[in-house]
């Protein structure tokens, strides 16, 4: 496998990339920049010359670990003529550590935690923003920029099962802490927190300490 | 070797990713692949796999193009794959193409037709043929997904095999809304 990453030299800005399973050709990479310099003039009104764009080539594992990032996830480094020597995965994103603590409910035998559907029992949720992910070895985030981490949240509890959303609940962060009690009426289902859909926060992927998981169970009238 | 490759009808293929970067806006846009190696696109067909329209933004899914199409010049010798892609949202996405070239076909027709009102149940819609064929096999069927409506609409077409001449096809095709137009682009080959 081959992977063309191109660019724009002036702007340095990503413009398109190209995959072939079966190799591409060094020698076309300059057809290559002929045609998307011709897409982009259609697009944009503009004229763009091939000359105008610079590609990497890569090869074999390097073009397959490439080319499956998104673009915002690719770093290019250029040359003093804007010509790009090199493409590489960007800095892991910064992250900051959601640590949960659930209490109320019922705990089953085997130590899962329940929470009944009927709208009156109540998880208390208290969280709080820290720097790792361990408690004792992290510090309370309160600030990022000089402002407070204070904002509504719409958390996604999804069916541990199935995946699919089953609760959207509003909470509100306020410097970095949450504080609230959790009821529910739907239907009975294992519930998980998914920090995949957590919101960033500024330039920070926020992430889930430790796994944060109950069941949603009904009570026989 | 060559010759004996022929006769049983040898397929050369070519696929890959393509990664837009960004798209001018949104709306109608066009892409070009640049092929590894020229193609005689009376040989050859293409196509679309995974269309991979999704894009992750925050905290879930969204729709970035409701219709991809990709095509080949009419009868002639090419290096280039041609992408049609409505665009709803200016994300990254990848667009997934293959092209296949086979000794043992001859193309017909490439066209595109506009199938008007499109609803949420099955319907046939017919399409005339510039030529007609003796014996006729599809492919590269693009999804007959409207152009112009909200995010979400999606929808599919199918198109019924001939044994005898005909001079039409018929396709079946459902949207997820009622009342869409879509358009189809579609792909004719004899066998030879």
């Amino acid at each position: 496998m081959d992977a063309v990453f191109v660019y724009s030299k002036s702007t340095q800005e990503f413009v398109g990339g190209f995959s072939y399973d079966g190799g591409f050709p060094a020698a076309r990479v300059s057809r290559l920049l002929e045609n998307v310099a011709a897409d982009l003039t259609a697009q944009t009104g503009e004229t763009v010359v091939a000359a105008d764009l610079t590609a990497y080539r890569a090869e074999d594992s390097e073009a397959k670990a490439l080319f499956a990032l998104p673009a915002s996830q690719r770093t290019a480094t250029f040359d003093g003529e804007g010509n790009v020597t090199s493409v590489q995965a960007a800095a892991e994103t910064p992250r900051l550590y959601v640590h949960v603590d659930l209490s109320g409910g019922s705990t089953s035998p085997s130590s899962t935690l329940y929470l009944k559907n009927d709208g009156v029992d109540a998880l208390t949720v208290a969280a709080e923003l820290r720097d790792g992910p361990e408690l004792a070895t992290s510090a309370a985030v309160t600030q990022i920029g000089g402002q407070d981490v204070t904002d509504v949240w719409a958390l996604e509890l999804v069916n541990a099962e199935t995946g699919v959303i089953a609760d959207t609940p509003l909470v509100q962060m306020t410097a970095g802490v949450i504080n609230v009690s959790y009821k529910t009426t739907i239907a009975p289902c294992m519930v998980r927190l998914d920090d995949s859909r957590f919101e960033m926060i500024g330039p920070y992927k926020v992430v889930l300490a430790a796994p944060v998981e109950f069941k949603i169970v009904r009570e026989l009238s | 070797m060559a010759q004996h490759a022929q006769t049983l009808g040898l397929k050369r293929v070519q696929r890959g990713l393509f990664q837009p970067g960004t798209w001018a806006g949104t709306g109608w846009q066009t892409k070009t692949i640049t092929l590894a190696n020229a193609v005689d696109s009376s040989r050859a067909i293409e196509k679309l796999h995974n269309r991979a329209r999704g894009y992750r933004v925050n905290t879930s899914w969204d729709q970035a193009l409701t219709h991809v199409e990709a095509y080949l010049p009419d009868n002639a010798v090419s290096d280039q794959l041609t992408l049609q892609a409505y665009v709803l949202q200016n994300a990254d996405t990848y667009i997934s193409w293959e092209v296949e070239e086979r000794d043992d076909i001859n193309v017909v027709e490439r066209g595109r037709a506009l199938l008007s009102s499109i609803g949420s149940t099955k319907v046939d819609k017919t399409i005339t043929l510039a030529t007609p064929v003796e014996s006729l096999d599809l492919a590269g069927l693009a999804l007959p997904i409207q152009a112009d409506v909200p995010k979400g609409s999606t929808g599919y077409a199918d198109i019924e095999p001939h044994l005898s001449a005909v001079d039409t096809i018929t396709c079946k095709c459902i949207a997820e809304s009622a009342g869409n137009d879509a358009y189809l682009r579609y792909l004719i080959y004899e066998k030879r």
